[in-house]
Parts: structure tokens; C-alpha cells; sequence
């Protein structure tokens, strides 16, 4: 028993590693942005896409074949001159201005780098999304999640089989318990 | 040493390991944007609004009322006015929402829609120390918070070095770490370098 959930600790970990490593980055870009400091680039472009395209689904698709650019669709705005809107991904935004007359396509387009891809996939959620990576995303953070679990659950066994004296570290773990569970449990009420 | 300082930092924040473990699969199983919205509770109670109030004093002052001190400092976009220039106070926190309506000049209308745990445990993993809420029991889990998040990157680095010291052969680990780094490298490509 002792030895496969040790193992199963260590597998539960290392699966989970490269994600724990992404999201203590993006965490601390997110609470300590004067360190970890994420920049935004942002440029413009023109494409030509075919006239009177029904709508922004159509323009999307002919974005990801003619060009390359694909991910979620959003923000869709019927305007007087044909469509805006947005495809998204880890990290990038595409803003779209697409005029239904001529087809000319206008690009603004928002890099925030690998801390913006990174602070993205973090914050992933929902398996709706009508691009699927998306939702691959949420499935693997809830995995990740999984993942966790796995290493608390093991890990307190670890801790008690392990451990002799349980004095200071049952202390520890006693006095965590009741600050975190105890302010968590308050302030819900 | 190494092995007791992985240890320790597990145990003392065992509680906001778990929430983040837990909010990680919550999220996967988020409802769409344009999911209809809960039903708020509605209730009427008796306010009087100062004469020559700010529309701050009177946030403030609701606040009070209603002891919503999660909600606090009141941020200005709580404070907003509707098309009829009638004062509308919207005060969102950890555990949902409270609209605030003055229907005539001695009663106030409060929407509460309580957030689902999923979401409060959601706002609680993302509190660090660099939020100053009014509230002394948030400023308090934010602190710990932050600690709990230097004490997961701590566990990280312990972590693998145990396993490299110890049991850097281990076929099974080796499988799980070449697993999440494959589907994780995949990935990445996949949405952002494809």
C-alpha cells in the first residue's frame, strides 16, 4: 500500500509538473505583475477575403484557409459596412473589421507573448467553446485538478506512514486547517 | 531536509492545495456565458438617503446596512447611475452578487444572487496579498494565500529534486512526466505556434 501510493504520488506529480510550473508563472504575473511583467504588441494588417460573405462564421473560415487564423470566434457585431469580430487564442487576439462591399479586411492584432499564452491557459475554463482546443484546455486543467487532489490525498498518507512523531507536523497541519478552513468556512456564511 | 520542508509546506496549506485542485475541475464544467442566470432573491428594507449624500456616502451606508463588508472597499464601478439617472449600487464579491435599487426615498430593493461554491472557492484561490480588501478575514486568506502559492512553487522544486536524488529511475515516473510535458508541449504548439 505504502509503496504504490508513494509511486502514485510521484507519477500524480510529475504528470501534473510542466502545468503546476505554467500556472505558478501565470499566478505570479497575475498577482505580482511588477516582476513577472506582461507586454502587449499590437500591430495592424489588411487581407482580402471574398465579397458578401454571409456572416462572421463565414469570414472566420475563410481566415483560417486563406491565412492561417483560427481559433475562437467572439464578439460578433453586425455593422452598417458587414461584421467585427474576434478570434482568440492563448495569448493573441485578432480583431477583426470585415467589409462586406469589397472584402477588404481589416486586422488589429494583440500579442501578449509567452506570459499571455501562459495566463490564458490558466484561466481556461468551460468545454463549450466552439473552437475545440479550447475545450481540450479546460479538460486538461481539470485533469490537472484531478492531479492535485491525488497529491493531497497521498501526500497525508505519505506524511502519517512516514512520520514517527506527529507532534509538530500534525500541529502544522492542524493550524492550517483552521486558519485557511476556518476563514474560508466564515466568510461564506 | 529537503524532504521536510516539501512536507511542511504541504501540510500548512493543505486547505488551499485542495481548493485549487477542486476549482481546476470546476472550471472545465463552467456553463456558457449565456447560460440563464439564477433568480436573485428579492427584499425590500427601510433606507432613508441622506440629504446632500454623495452617491459614495449612501454605497457606503448600504454597505453598512447590509453588512457586506466582503464588497468592501466600495470600488467606483459598484457606483453607477441608469438611464433614468436613478442611483444603482451593484456590488459584486466572493460570494455573489447584491443589486441595490432605491424604489422610493425610505426603502431600499436588494437583488442577492449567491454565487455557487464552485465560484466562491474560485474568487478565494485567486486572493493574493497584493488585493487590500476592506474585509480583515479576506486580507487574512489573501495572506495565506499568498504564502500557500510560494509554498506550492516551493513543493515544486523539492519535489523534483526528490525524485531526481531518489528515484530519478522510476519507469513509471519517468512515463508520467514525458505524458503531461508531450500533451502540454502538443498543445502549446497546437494553439500557438501552428
Amino acid at each position: 500500500m505504502y509503496r504504490t501510493l508513494r509511486s502514485i504520488h510521484l507519477c500524480a506529480g510529475l504528470f501534473a509538473l510542466v502545468f503546476l510550473v505554467v500556472y505558478a508563472i501565470s499566478a505570479l504575473q497575475m498577482t505580482h505583475g511588477k516582476w513577472v511583467h506582461m507586454e502587449a504588441r499590437t500591430t495592424e494588417r489588411n487581407v482580402e477575403l471574398p465579397a458578401a460573405l454571409a456572416g462572421a462564421r463565414d469570414a472566420a473560415r475563410d481566415l483560417a484557409q486563406r491565412y492561417d487564423i483560427s481559433g475562437e470566434l467572439t464578439a460578433i457585431r453586425v455593422t452598417p459596412a458587414g461584421v467585427t469580430f474576434r478570434i482568440l487564442n492563448p495569448g493573441m487576439v485578432w480583431q477583426a473589421d470585415y467589409t462586406a462591399a469589397t472584402g477588404a479586411t481589416r486586422l488589429r492584432i494583440t500579442d501578449t507573448g509567452i506570459l499571455g499564452t501562459l495566463n490564458r491557459i490558466h484561466q481556461m475554463r468551460g468545454v463549450w467553446h466552439n473552437w475545440v482546443a479550447y475545450n481540450i484546455w479546460a479538460t486538461l486543467l481539470a485533469l490537472v485538478g484531478c492531479a492535485i487532489l491525488t497529491l493531497g490525498g497521498t501526500g497525508i498518507y505519505l506524511w502519517w506512514k512516514t512520520n514517527r512523531d506527529h507532534r509538530f507536523t500534525g500541529a502544522l497541519f492542524a493550524a492550517g486547517v483552521a486558519i485557511a478552513g476556518g476563514l474560508a468556512a466564515w466568510m461564506r456564511m | 531536509m529537503i524532504l521536510k520542508l516539501h512536507t511542511w509546506a504541504g501540510l500548512a496549506t493543505f486547505v488551499n492545495l485542495m481548493i485549487y485542485g477542486l476549482v481546476g475541475i470546476a472550471a472545465a464544467f463552467e456553463p456558457p456565458p449565456d447560460a440563464p442566470a439564477k433568480a436573485p432573491i428579492v427584499r425590500e428594507l427601510p433606507f432613508t438617503i441622506a440629504p446632500n449624500a454623495t452617491d459614495r456616502e449612501v454605497a457606503e451606508r448600504v454597505v453598512d446596512r447590509l453588512g457586506l463588508s466582503l464588497a468592501t472597499p466600495v470600488q467606483n464601478f459598484a457606483i453607477q447611475r441608469d438611464e433614468a439617472r436613478n442611483l444603482v449600487l451593484d456590488f459584486r464579491h466572493a460570494n455573489g452578487r447584491h443589486r441595490v435599487t432605491f424604489p422610493d426615498a425610505s426603502h431600499l430593493r436588494v437583488e442577492i444572487t449567491r454565487a455557487p461554491l464552485d465560484r466562491y472557492l474560485s474568487s478565494l484561490h485567486v486572493a493574493s496579498a497584493a488585493f487590500h480588501p476592506g474585509d480583515w478575514r479576506m486580507q487574512a486568506w489573501s495572506w495565506y494565500n499568498e504564502f500557500a502559492m510560494w509554498c506550492l512553487i516551493l513543493m515544486i522544486v523539492s519535489g523534483s529534486w526528490l525524485w531526481l536524488s531518489r528515484r530519478a529511475r522510476h519507469r513509471w515516473a519517468l512515463a508520467s512526466l514525458a505524458a503531461g510535458a508531450g500533451i502540454f508541449t502538443l498543445m502549446y504548439w497546437w494553439t500557438r505556434l501552428a
